[in-house]
């Protein structure tokens, strides 16, 4: 018993050191692989200390993770961990006027309607990629904000609006608007 | 090589005061219901659990959602989730619970794939080691054998380190003394719960914040060692600032519930101080 169970937490540890690997994690085939590049990193020790571990990484772990990468899915436990590595270049709101009249505006004590939803961890990441025109779920999220319109303010226009500033954010300009009316609420950008 | 094999064998089959573990999975469940009641309380239900057709926002589950055209498994699994995370919580038949929960709450990251972050993914990691581990069976004991404690911490270990390195990529970097990624972060519209207009002029106590938290996730190897509990009070203060100044929701929660193995015996202590108010496995071994 003891004998198995020191080789069990002996495998799953490397298990989640092979697939979670610190920094290397989010290295591809295909990355450093380019003569020019390559060429460029071997100036420095630096560089040459990335060229080696891309190529190490390509060689001899991105083969075992092809193998083990399925164990992860069944369960969503996919060991990779790059969170939180960078912040918003941009200070980016969305704004969303119903009828005219500003209902909500990210980050706007005074306008806060469906901050709840769209502030929620879930639900935050589509408002981010719809503001950066990045989403194929766009309308489905534009779709669900004119139906909490209707069903809260009785609307008949609602305007999306997204803007984009450089910090501090007092600068903005309309990166993308969509607007749609009854009674056909076909969305216009 | 057979010393040291003997060596590995004991270590991980050495015991530990059951009750840090208890504290992690009944912590885990906590989190997990506070994320599900945040659901319905922030009126996203319907947005998370249909698909658009329906006005949800769910759109091409992954090929291993099991329940892909019935609209009524995305409410049933969260029922079935809040439902497991109650019985974990209080302890009634841990085991079964957990491994219901761990899969109503996978096939609910399947469902709707934007929405399953990575402390998602952590807490089911740690759901899957517990499973296994002596604090899910169902005879109730003071001590377990200390090797799930010893993987959560080198599961935060590598979750950390990768934190502080995926950090140096950054432009214009955490280290900027003006508008650095800490203060990007913090003070975003869509997340920040700091005005950037009020912060601007504070870019440098931010890079000392940021460079901070570099500094404290690249040193997370202090985790596997018995320096765990002095490393841990400062994670534990880094996310508690989170909770004030970034809406992440679960995040900084689910990270905490993870800490009573990182402060290790220091766990075991605070908890027998309360031992007059305790019953059944919350007491503490017999000395």
């Amino acid at each position: 018993m003891h004998q198995i169970r020191g080789v069990a937490v002996l495998v799953v540890g490397l298990i989640m050191l092979v697939l979670g690997a610190p920094g290397v994690d989010g290295l591809d085939a295909d990355s450093l692989t380019s003569p020019q590049q390559r060429e460029r990193l071997r100036g420095t020790w630096v560089g040459s200390l990335e060229v080696t571990i891309a190529d190490l990484n390509r060689w001899f772990r991105l083969p075992v993770v092809a193998r083990l990468s399925p164990l992860q899915r069944p369960l969503r436990i996919a060991q990779s961990w790059a969170l939180y590595g960078v912040g918003p270049n941009q200070s980016r709101r969305m704004e969303i006027r119903v009828d005219g009249r500003l209902v909500f505006r990210s980050g706007d004590a005074d306008a806060t309607w469906l901050a709840p939803a769209l502030r929620y961890r879930r639900v935050r990441p589509m408002v981010v990629n719809t503001c950066m025109d990045d989403s194929e779920r766009t309308p489905l999220l534009l779709n669900a904000i004119r139906n909490r319109a209707v069903r809260d303010f009785g609307a008949e226009e609602v305007t999306v609006r997204c803007t984009a500033s450089p910090w501090p954010g007092d600068v903005e300009r309309e990166v993308l608007s969509y607007a749609a009316s009854a009674p056909d609420w076909t969305w216009s950008q | 090589m057979t010393a040291l094999w003997q060596r590995w064998t004991v270590f991980t089959g050495r015991q530990m005061d059951s009750r840090p573990l208890h504290l992690v999975r009944v912590f885990i469940a906590l989190a997990i219901l506070g994320d599900l009641v945040a659901m319905a309380r922030r009126d996203v239900l319907p947005w998370i659990l249909y698909p658009g057709e329906l006005g949800g926002l769910v759109m091409h589950p992954s090929s291993w959602y099991l329940f892909e055209g019935a609209v009524w498994a995305g409410p049933a699994l969260w029922v079935i989730a809040g439902a497991a995370g109650v019985l974990v919580a209080v302890g009634v038949g841990v085991r079964p619970a957990m491994v219901v929960l761990l899969l109503a709450y996978a096939q609910l990251g399947h469902l709707y794939i934007p929405g399953d972050r990575g402390i998602d993914r952590i807490l089911r990691t740690v759901m899957l080691l517990l499973i296994f581990s002596g604090s899910t069976g169902s005879q109730p004991s003071k001590t377990v054998a200390a090797w799930p404690a010893d993987l959560i911490r080198w599961l935060l270990m590598l979750v950390y380190l990768s934190a502080g390195v995926a950090k140096f990529g950054a432009r214009p970097g955490w280290h900027a003394l003006e508008t650095p990624e800490l203060y990007q972060i913090v003070c975003s519209p869509t997340t920040g719960r700091l005005d950037g207009m009020f912060w601007y002029d504070y870019g440098p106590l931010f890079a000392l914040g940021g460079v901070g938290a570099i500094v404290l996730e690249l040193s997370a190897v202090l985790l596997v060692t018995r320096f765990s509990r002095y490393w841990a009070v400062l994670g534990a203060l880094l996310h508690i600032g989170l909770i004030f100044t970034v809406e992440l929701g679960m995040f900084p929660f689910g990270m905490l519930a993870l800490y009573p193995v990182l402060f290790g015996p220091w766990t075991g202590r605070m908890l027998d101080r309360l031992d007059p108010w305790l019953v059944g496995d919350w007491r503490g071994p017999e000395p």
